[in-house]
This record gives structure tokens, sequence and C-alpha cells, in this order.
């Protein structure tokens, strides 16, 4: 069931939205080769309880940690450990905090040190297939035209689109309807409504779209272990147009 | 967080049936055979000359196996059952 917000639950999505956008800009000094994955959700975990929110992923579905953190080809749904970040790594953080009801769901890549010009490109195109996907977010437009857009932007750079990971609804839950693929028809899909609070989130990989399940049931890694990108923003539709929470 | 959506099996992916009176048993797809039926075997007691129709909506994705006959399948799904006990 896809949820319409008032006025009133936007206001608090706001506010849990900015939670993680500052999370996420107050952790990114602390990407840098030596450091843990451990230590970085350490950092962010302080930053959201700081702010009097709770982390939404600890716990979620039996997730572990408060933050994924994905390194090179893990796609999404790392778990941080003991594993020291080395320089021309990429690194994807997902950070979602819980406060007032609602949750705020964001994720960037960053490089570690001095990356590949390839790794790099891809963290560029990855975030710029959001934006172009973006542009089709407001109330009256379908759900696989803001689809389709990533797609062809991305495969545009000959990139694979991840199918089986997908953005989602977001609210009062974590996930919630609709979900929204990366890839798809243009005109296809539900009309997008005022209230509607999404998480559109392109993954995209360098190579072969394809991905594998690692047996812990979370760790979500490319099967030809190519490195891969993932960009977040929780958005919400308003009668001005569409409004990114957690920049 | 990404949100996992229903896994699209393709050759050489190895599931786990969810309906039937097979539930629960591990199978590596050898063909495509629809948009919503594949072609499964075990190597054991389906073999790749008389494989089972399944459709994909009653099997759950596990892993990828580079296996095409049958004592690669018989071997990838044993080893697949031995780290599920």
């Amino acid at each position: 069931m896809i949820t319409i917000k008032s006025d009133e639950e936007l206001e608090l999505m706001r506010i849990s939205g900015a939670i993680v956008g500052k999370a996420l800009r107050e952790c990114e000094p602390y990407v840098k080769p030596g450091v843990t994955t451990l230590e970085l959700n350490s950092i962010i975990e302080e930053i959201i309880l700081s702010e009097g929110a709770i982390p939404s992923f600890k716990g979620y579905g039996g997730f572990p940690a408060a933050t994924c953190i994905s390194v090179d080809d893990v796609v999404v749904h790392g778990f941080p450990s003991l594993k020291v970040l080395k320089e021309g790594e990429i690194v994807s953080i997902d950070v979602g905090a819980y406060k007032n009801g609602f949750h705020g769901d964001a994720a960037r890549t960053f490089a570690v040190g001095e990356v590949s010009p390839g790794k790099r490109k891809l963290i560029e195109v990855t975030k710029q297939s959001f934006f172009e996907g973006l542009k089709f977010v407001k109330a009256g437009a379908r759900l696989g035209d803001v689809s389709h857009a990533i797609q062809a932007y991305a495969e545009s750079y000959n990139y694979g689109v991840v199918r089986e990971m997908v953005g989602h609804g977001i609210g009062r839950k974590l996930h919630e309807d609709p979900s929204i693929p990366n890839y798809g028809k243009a005109g296809s899909g539900i009309s997008l409504r005022k209230g509607m609070a999404l998480a559109i989130e392109p993954m995209i990989t360098y190579g072969d779209y394809r991905v594998v399940i690692d047996e812990d049931g979370w760790t979500c890694r490319t099967r030809d272990h190519s490195p891969s990108a993932h960009y977040e923003n929780t958005v919400i539709i308003t009668s001005n147009g569409v409004e990114i929470l957690t920049l | 967080m990404g949100k996992l959506c229903d896994i699209k099996l393709s050759v050489g992916d190895l599931a786990v049936s969810l309906k039937g009176h097979d539930t629960g048993r591990l199978y590596v797809v050898i063909a495509e055979i629809s948009a919503d039926f594949v072609l499964v075997c075990d190597g054991d007691k389906r073999l790749v000359d008389n494989p089972k129709q399944k459709r994909r909506k009653h099997l759950k994705y596990l892993t990828h196996v580079d296996a095409n006959d049958n004592i690669s399948i018989k071997k990838a799904v044993e080893e697949q059952n031995a780290k599920r006990r």
C-alpha cells in the first residue's frame, strides 16, 4: 500500500532526512586509507544518536549494524567490519535514521584516496543518474519514467544497472510501496502523487549488472567482481515539484 | 537501504523450491522456457535429460553455480545442502 503523507508528516520526514544528510556529510572526511569500516559505522551511529534519532538499519530484518558499508564489488548491504580501507577503493555508505516515527534513508559512494579514472567516472555517473531520474519525479508523472531515465543514462556509459535491488517508498516504515526499479519502460507504472515519499537509489556496476548474495544473506556483490557505486536520497513530492530531504 | 526484489532466475542459478511436494529441495536452473517457467534439475532424482518444469515464483534464488552436467549439478547441490545444515 502506498501511503500519502500529510504536510505535518512531511515536516517530520524533513527532520529525519536532515539527520541522515548531516551524518553522511560529517563522515566524509573520515573516509581515507587506514580507517576500518567499523570505525566509520561508529562515527555515523554516534552522529545519529546525538541528534536523538535511532539508526533505522540496526536490527532491520536482522541487519547487525547501523550502516551498510560496501567496498568495491559489494553493491549494497555490506557489513561494517575490521576491514581496513585501502587507497584506490571505493566505499558506499548507506545510512538510515528514525525519529518522530519517520525514517530517512540515503547513500553515497566515496573514493578512498586517489582512485582510478574509471572508478571516479562510475561514481559521477551513478550520482548523475539519480538526478536524471529526479527530473521526472513530480505529481502526475509515471514511475516508469523515473526508472527509464536512470537506466538510459547509466547504460549510455555502458555501465550495468542492478536489477535485484530496487528503491522504495519510505515513511513510517523503512521499506514501503512502491518498489522503484532503476530500469523500466517510460510511461509505465503508477502515477506519482503529491505527498509520496520515495527513496530513489541507482546502483550501478562497472561491468555485468548481475549480482550474488553472500552466505550471510545480506552482502550483495557483483557476479563478475567489478566495482559498483550507489547514490540514494529520500525525496518527497510536493505541490511545487520535488524536494530532496537528505542532501 | 536497497530493497531486495525478486531475482530473475537464469541458467546456472541454484534455487530452493518453495512450493510443491518437493518443497525445500535444491535445484539448478538449466533452461529458461518462458517468462513464468524454468527447467531445473538436481543431478540425482532429476537429471539433465529429464528436467523438471517449475514456476519461477515457486523457486527462491540462493546462489550462482557453474554447473551444467549431472555430476557438477549434483556436487553443487550437495555442497549447498551441507552449508544449509
